[in-house]
């Protein structure tokens, strides 16, 4: 399985078209295999149009924010964070975004995706997340 | 035609699963452990350790630790065996508490939070082994 890979589609700050990120089969893996189930939800979505009502793609398309140096040990990566069309239960039933809540969409320098999930709001602006103390580089916002 | 994401993730392992056990996650230098198959949000703790909490009732269901190669050298550095390449969760959690700083906790909600985690961690979950494959 080394060096396979699914691109997924992303809203670049730099030029405002598109850019490709890569989902490795390692982290496809992970996700079918260990879980938990609404991870997978969360990425595939669950309409008849492949991706309708995933947060990840969803997030990755239309962020309202996008963070950079996001981790305290290694330089580089990025966040992608903003409210998707839809959350998932753990059985796999779509609904409504979560109140009070954001996604975040986590990139590695090498432009993998490797981790997606729901993070609490900040009060004052429901679109970019309470705690933002590990990600301090905003490098794009939506206005 | 072009391969839809649904034909990856099949040919990644077929139907969605649930294994309760500490991964690394070699793509993010990070180790994450479910205790529980929920709908969940992330709990930022400090800089190296998120706690995951139910969506109904808030509980600690599982857990992520960042930074792990660092951690790995941190333990390295007080001759606790990493040789292997396994670390045990308890090990990785307690490095995680004396090594991260960068939280919007007072100190005692952080040594709270920790002990939180701690009490929802029977001893063999403390004891299982984490294969850190940085290859």
């Amino acid at each position: 399985m080394a060096g396979r890979f699914f691109p997924l589609k992303a809203f670049c700050p730099k030029t405002g078209d598109t850019v490709e990120f890569r989902l490795t089969a390692e982290t496809g893996e992970e996700v079918v295999k260990y879980g938990p189930k609404v991870r997978h939800h969360e990425l595939l979505g669950g309409g008849l149009v492949d991706g309708q009502g995933s947060c990840v793609q969803d997030v990755l398309r239309s962020p309202s924010v996008i963070y950079g140096r996001i981790r305290q040990f290694q330089e580089g990566g990025s966040c992608y964070c903003g409210i998707p069309s839809a959350s998932w239960t753990e059985e796999g039933s779509q609904c409504p975004p979560k109140p009070g809540m954001v996604y975040a969409v986590y990139i590695n320098p090498r432009g993998e995706v490797y981790l997606w999930r729901w993070l609490r709001a900040d009060k004052s602006n429901p679109n970019i997340p309470e705690d933002v103390s590990g990600m301090q580089v905003i490098q794009w916002q939506k206005h | 035609m072009a391969e839809t994401l649904t034909d990856f993730l099949k040919s990644c392992g077929g139907e969605p699963q649930f294994k309760s056990e500490p991964r690394y996650n070699r793509a993010g230098d990070c180790v994450e452990y479910f205790f529980s198959n929920e709908a969940h949000h992330a709990d930022r703790v400090d800089g190296v350790l998120t706690l995951y909490r139910a969506d109904d009732n808030h509980s600690i269901i599982g857990f992520q630790v960042k930074g792990i190669t660092a951690l790995h050298k941190l333990l390295g550095n007080f001759g606790i065996a990493v040789n292997t390449g396994k670390v045990t969760v308890g090990m990785l959690i307690l490095g995680a508490y004396y090594s991260a700083g960068d939280s919007r906790h007072t100190a005692d909600n952080r040594r709270r939070l920790y002990e939180s985690l701690n009490e929802r961690l029977d001893p063999d979950a403390c004891r299982q082994p984490v294969l850190v494959d940085q290859n």
